[in-house]
């Protein structure tokens, strides 16, 4: 029987190759773009949306500017580069007199906006690259997969998608051999669909799911590696630096999903280091997650607090670290979600950004709390002490703060969700 | 059962495909698989012929442009859901989706877009794309406020004048404006798109943002201008004085998101705010404004040695590279560390005369060249 099945496969295949694929259709008006959505403020530049679409895009080659975007294919190749100017910036002309001064300039500088980038569509982009021409450092970057598999969702007849996932087409059979014809046609299309099926979700898995880049930040290789490994289990892709600077070189190359960040290097340390990430405007979003063997000061608490996103003492098992970079991953990914549901209702940006910025301080916070408030008996932290007034001030101060911060967060996520239920969308999670 | 048993995994999948396959067949045999498209106009209901039709993409035809039915049958639709787009020049696009077979029928109707193109041979491709949008505002010089104005909003005629005569006045006679030592492509004035976008429902706002604001709406429509340029009437009482006198502006938000407004009864200060907005050319008078070397073929330098050397490349004289400043007074002074080249009375220093310099022409010559070029 097994033989007669493998025959009818074979014979299913081979129509399948050999049943004729319809001919070119004219194609009049495929024109298609890439939009990227940044918004920009005094962190810097972030990806609020992408979109390929139909559409004619605008020249890009009569541009000027200090900036410079840059469309990469797979293997990191420049498909389009294009100058960019500042968007935070409109410079005004007023007439003078005729005589003296006839125009007399004014600037006027927004600290916060959106700036919409739109680009012809071109086989092959991968990924959306945005640098200050003046230093070379990276502002923003994308990924474009997602938008072109969106795309092709929808539109799985468009030339290009037929290119990049190639699906055979059928043609009618002939009257002649209708019924025979029709039978392997149509298994064929089955199948081909199948296929097709089975090779976007495959796709997706790959593009859609991107691996999430870890950089890992210690002075001691052992460390690095024993991290590097545990995270590789978890299907984490890793880079790594052995010292601060290496790392802000790094990160000025690539924009890492999350750092890890040791504290006890030299001659740059963990907390200077993580100073000078929150500096740069491209970086500064990155969330730090600091290891360290020593404890935790009031000193470093109160000075930092507000920079980390989660702290983490040596050793620790395996099952602390995943839970702690997948908080701090879930936390991102949450945001942005929430984030494109609340642009959809029309929720005030700065409320949505104040309410998630809270919203992260908060549990922060309370988990710095929980390792200085620590029982004196935990011997990880045996030698913390909280007896000086200094200490209980810290401790103090970062209590009543996470209350207020508690409050108004209270007070915004209520009128974000009462935003939400009338448009009648899913409320806050958080 | 010992037969069922038999036939294994592989013997049910084939069991499966061919039935499968033979309810295909039957449906190929008994019925046409068509469905037909129907495009109307949203406003006047007649039908649209010569709208293009696409299914998930695939190009499927034009309606019916010989009987004027406006429909298109497209043939050999196999069962499951759809997007069809239509398109139609001088109309938006629309989308829809259907499910085949229980819908057999598309309608689809297509409104008109308030886009208009002014050249009566329609768009080049690859053109620089111009598109001025009306302003329901403009500043009244008695009040010292912004007021609203009927003057576009209630006359498209007005407007459409306006627009020509600041096209005619300004891009269509750049020739004049610029230097003979670098003379512009003859055929520099097909190099341009011009359009202008009217909906009296979704004005611009002239005075809101130093640049101005346009709805939302018309960015999704019209994704590839170059430059916007929101165009208000003449301020209400009289340019006075200082106190009261027009203004350009230029805010570029990325590619396709360029937007300048600008007077439509001074045509220097539109040349001026369009040397920014669509030459990138940056001011060379000193004061409040920003700086930078906009390269290739600047017209201000960072620097006098690269201001010179660039002279010597374009054969011009380094010597008249000179640093942005003004001596009027103690009180006034005023000096930036960026350089010029171009004499006075040069157009980017000026709101009343002069011309764009030789620096100035050999960018805008650049940006003329590159129209079309590889943009896409």
């Amino acid at each position: 029987m097994r033989w007669i099945a493998a025959t009818g496969l074979v014979l299913i295949l081979a129509a399948l190759v050999c049943v004729p694929v319809a001919g070119a259709e004219p194609l009049p008006d495929y024109q298609k773009i890439l939009q990227i959505h940044l918004a920009y403020d005094d962190s810097g530049y972030s990806v609020s949306g992408t979109e390929v679409r139909y559409g004619e895009a605008p020249n890009l080659n009569i541009r000027s500017g200090e900036l410079e975007g840059a469309i990469l294919d797979a293997d990191g190749n420049e498909l389009k580069s294009f100058p960019l100017r500042d968007p935070g910036i409109a410079y005004g002309d007023i007439a003078g007199s005729e005589v003296g001064d006839s125009i007399i300039g004014y600037t006027e500088t927004s600290a916060a906006g959106e700036m919409m980038i739109t680009v012809p569509y071109l086989a092959g982009m991968q990924q959306f690259r945005m640098s200050d021409s003046r230093d070379g450092t990276l502002l923003v970057s994308t990924g474009l997969n997602p938008p072109v598999t969106e795309f092709c969702t929808a539109y799985p007849g468009d030339p290009d998608c037929l290119a990049r996932l190639p699906v055979s087409r059928s043609t009618v059979p002939d009257q002649g051999t209708r019924l025979l014809l029709a039978t392997l046609l149509s298994a064929s299309i089955f199948m081909a669909a199948g296929l097709a099926i089975w090779t976007i979700r495959r796709r997706a898995d790959v593009q859609g799911f991107r691996k999430q880049v870890v950089l890992i930040v210690d002075d001691d290789p052992d460390i690095v590696e024993a991290i590097a490994e545990l995270l590789r289990m978890e299907d984490y892709a890793t880079i790594a630096a052995s010292s601060g600077r290496e790392c802000l070189d790094l990160i000025r190359k690539e924009i890492p999903d999350l750092v890890l960040l040791d504290v006890g290097m030299s001659p740059m340390d963990g907390w200077q280091t993580l100073a000078q990430i929150k500096k740069g405007p491209a970086s500064r979003k990155i969330p730090v997650l600091m290891l360290t063997g020593r404890r935790l000061t009031t000193e470093a608490a109160k000075q930092y607090h507000i920079c980390i996103d989660d702290y983490l003492m040596k050793p620790f098992q395996p099952d602390e670290l995943y839970a702690a970079i997948n908080s701090i991953l879930e936390r991102e990914h949450t945001l942005k979600e929430t984030l494109a549901l609340a642009r959809q209702a029309g929720v005030d940006k700065e409320k949505f950004c104040e309410l998630a910025k809270l919203s992260r301080r908060i549990t922060v916070d309370k988990k710095l709390l929980g390792i200085l408030n620590v029982p004196m008996a935990v011997p990880a932290v045996a030698d913390l002490d909280l007896d000086t007034l200094d200490d209980m001030l810290v401790v103090d101060y970062i209590n009543v703060k996470t209350r207020d911060q508690e409050k108004r967060a209270a007070q915004l996520r209520q009128e974000i969700n009462s935003v939400l239920r009338s448009k009648g969308l899913p409320e806050l999670g958080w | 059962m010992t037969l069922l048993s038999r036939i294994g995994k592989t013997g049910w999948i084939l069991i499966i495909i061919l039935f499968l396959s033979l309810t295909y067949t039957v449906s190929a045999v008994s019925g046409s698989n068509s469905v037909t498209v129907f495009v109307t106009d949203t406003r006047t209901r007649e039908n649209l012929a010569g709208a293009q039709v696409y299914l998930d993409g695939g190009y499927r035809g034009v309606t019916g442009t010989v009987d004027g039915t406006g429909t298109l049958v497209m043939q050999d639709v196999t069962p499951g859901t759809y997007t069809v787009r239509v398109t139609r020049t001088g109309f938006k696009e629309a989308t829809t989706t259907f499910a085949y077979p229980a819908e057999t029928t598309v309608d689809i109707a297509l409104s008109k877009s308030a886009l208009v193109s002014l050249d009566p041979a329609g768009p080049t491709p690859g053109a620089i794309n111009v598109i001025f949008y009306p302003s329901s505002t403009s500043y009244s010089c008695t009040d010292k406020v912004k007021v609203s104005t009927p003057v576009y909003m209630t006359n498209e005629t007005r407007f459409r004048n306006d627009v020509m005569n600041v096209i005619n006045s300004t891009f269509l006679r750049l020739d004049k404006f610029t230097s003979a030592s670098d003379p512009l492509p003859a055929d520099y004035r097909e190099r341009f798109n011009f359009y202008y976008y009217y909906d009296p429902a979704a004005p611009a706002d002239a005075f809101s943002g130093c640049a101005g604001t346009v709805p939302e709406k018309y960015w999704d429509e019209v994704p590839f201008s170059d430059v916007t340029v929101v165009l208000y009437p003449s301020y209400y009482g009289i340019y006075a004085n200082a106190s009261c006198q027009p203004t350009g502006c230029t805010q570029d938000l990325g590619p396709g998101h360029t937007l300048m407004k600008a007077p439509a009864d001074r045509p220097v200060l539109f040349s001026h705010e369009s040397g920014h907005a669509l030459f990138s050319l940056v001011d060379t008078y000193c004061g409040d404004t920003y700086y930078y070397q906009n390269g290739p073929y600047p017209n201000v330098w960072a620097s006098l040695a690269s201001c010179e050397a660039d002279a010597r490349s374009g054969s011009r004289d380094p010597a008249q590279c000179r640093q942005i400043r003004k001596t009027t007074s103690l009180s006034s002074s005023c000096t930036r560390n960026y350089w010029q080249w171009d004499p006075v009375p040069d157009i980017m220093a000026n709101g009343y005369s002069g011309t764009f310099g030789d620096a100035a022409t050999r960018r805008i010559d650049y940006v003329l060249s590159q129209a079309g070029a590889g943009s896409s």
